[in-house]
């Protein structure tokens, strides 16, 4: 507990730049809900994680020392998210300090988690953000037009019989990525899947959340209703929603694959 | 249990979806952005930070500077003072003048002329300086009537004051925010980039275009988690 203090003291400066990220940033909304999931996995788990022997670990110090450099590089100049991934670092630090390798073990997923509290690596999204954008309106155009409407498309913007929507940054599909990258671990997780099987659901989620924001996208255009206030926001969580179907299918999938070749390893 | 976590689950995702409304016509803004400094108009202006109206053709509706009354300046004698007089103002008490809140700021949008502010295009609004606080707080200026604006094309918000205003305008701390990389800030009659951090400001447009911006992810991921958890249960009863 002292030790979780501790820690909170030496990154409270990151830790309030990280919540005010996720208060003001739409995109990042959804990292409030991060810490609350960690902790039911970890309530969840109690009864393995209780087991197992206490081994303190010498190679914590080494990992807390990197996390210190990162925060020091960050308290320096190299911005929030430096901060924020010194914080998870130190975190895993302080794991093996205190309990040693077969509890990080345990608490290797809900760790994993926290990489999505991080906040946005501005190089990176600046970088993806436009070839996204236009990606999305590409695919949505070309929707639009195999079910027979004529789409005029100039740059982000299509023109679907006379209403002109723009695929704006937030648009860009990042919304729909990050959230199903969550969900398809912590679902995958929920349902007992096996570690390979959650990194495909994994990979699964970002053709998914391409494709279904380039469908939100064509939605939109098919009526000025369905771009803004609330019929938005629930044309957006429907087919989100779609999306988790999908990934449930998907898991299905996956699981009788595991079978048959388990079956077939028995033989 | 399970009704009341719905219920909890439901009344969340409207309180979310209250709040999740998507600014409309916004072409820059990092007002939320920390600040490291502040730059006087008085001692450094006239001011300007640019922004661009990208592919879509818009209208400018509002702006809002970041801005404090940076404090007491130091009274600049006029050259042609004669030298005995000169000798009074070097009492610590006379070397400032008071901000007796007689100076003021104009704000003005400016079109641009190779990176840097070219002439004015229309007059925004002023600010007297008595308006102003020590503390930092956003200034809302809004048109009186919407100025067209045309499509990617660079334009100037400036701030200059011909009576030594106190006012000083915000320096974020990074380039970050909405429509900030790429443009561009000057002050001392210099251009610079902004990934030297720019002044803070929010620039309001409106667009007869709808923007398809995604749900915020708190909802997406809220309303996921409900679904995920309704299965779960539902699946627990049912093999139970």
């Amino acid at each position: 507990m002292l030790a979780a203090l501790a820690l909170a003291l030496c990154y409270v400066s990151t830790l309030g730049g990280m919540v005010h990220q996720w208060w003001t940033d739409e995109d990042m909304g959804y990292g409030f809900l991060v810490p609350v999931v960690i902790g039911w996995i970890i309530w969840r788990e109690r009864g393995r994680w209780r087991s197992l022997p206490v081994r303190q670990s010498g190679w914590g110090f080494a990992v807390l020392a990197l996390g210190s450099a990162l925060q020091l590089a960050s308290v320096l100049g190299a911005g929030l998210f430096a901060g924020a991934l010194a914080f998870v670092l130190s975190l895993t630090g302080v794991v093996l300090c205190l309990f040693g390798f077969a509890w990080l073990q345990a608490w290797a997923f809900p760790l994993l988690l926290t990489l999505f509290m991080l906040p946005k690596l501005a190089i990176v999204y600046n970088q993806i953000t436009l070839p996204l954008q236009l990606l999305a309106t590409r695919l949505a155009g070309g929707m639009l037009r195999a079910v027979g409407f004529a789409v005029l498309r100039e740059g982000n913007i299509l023109n679907v019989a006379g209403h002109s929507i723009a695929v704006v940054e937030a648009c860009n599909g990042i919304r729909y990525l990050l959230p199903l990258a969550f969900l398809a671990l912590v679902i995958a997780y929920g349902w007992g899947a096996k570690s390979w099987m959650r990194v495909a659901m994994l990979g699964a989620a970002i053709p998914i959340a391409i494709v279904a924001n380039a469908l939100r996208v064509a939605f939109s255009g098919l009526s000025p209703v369905l771009t803004e206030g609330t019929p938005h926001a629930l044309l957006g969580t429907v087919i989100f929603l779609l999306c988790l179907g999908l990934l449930a299918g998907i898991y299905q999938l996956l699981a009788l694959a595991s079978v048959r070749l388990l079956t077939r390893a028995a033989r | 249990v399970l009704t009341r976590t719905v219920g909890t689950i439901a009344t969340l995702f409207l309180f979310a979806l209250r709040g999740g409304a998507i600014p409309l016509g916004v072409l820059y803004n990092n007002l939320s952005d920390g600040t490291q400094t502040n730059h006087s108009v008085s001692a450094v202006g006239p001011l300007y930070d640019s922004f661009s109206t990208g592919s879509v053709v818009t209208s400018l509706v509002h702006v809002q500077l970041k801005l404090l009354n940076v404090g007491p300046i130091l009274y600049r004698l006029p050259s042609e003072t004669p030298l005995l007089l000169r000798a009074g103002y070097f009492r610590p008490a006379a070397r400032v003048r008071p901000h007796d809140g007689g100076g003021s700021i104009t704000v003005g949008l400016y079109a641009d002329s190779s990176t840097s502010p070219g002439a004015l295009l229309s007059g925004i609004g002023t600010l007297t300086d008595d308006s102003l606080t020590t503390m930092l707080a956003n200034y809302d200026f809004p048109l009186g009537s919407a100025y067209p604006l045309a499509a990617n094309q660079r334009y100037w918000i400036g701030i200059s004051t011909n009576n030594g205003s106190i006012a000083g305008w915000a320096v974020a701390q990074d380039d970050s925010g909405f429509g900030v990389p790429s443009e561009f800030w000057y002050a001392s009659g210099m251009a610079h980039p902004n990934t030297d951090p720019p002044f803070q400001m929010l620039v309001g447009g409106s667009s007869n275009i709808s923007p398809a911006a995604a749900p915020s992810t708190f909802i997406l991921v809220l309303v996921g988690l409900a679904g995920a958890s309704l299965y779960w249960n539902r699946r627990r009863i049912g093999t139970g």
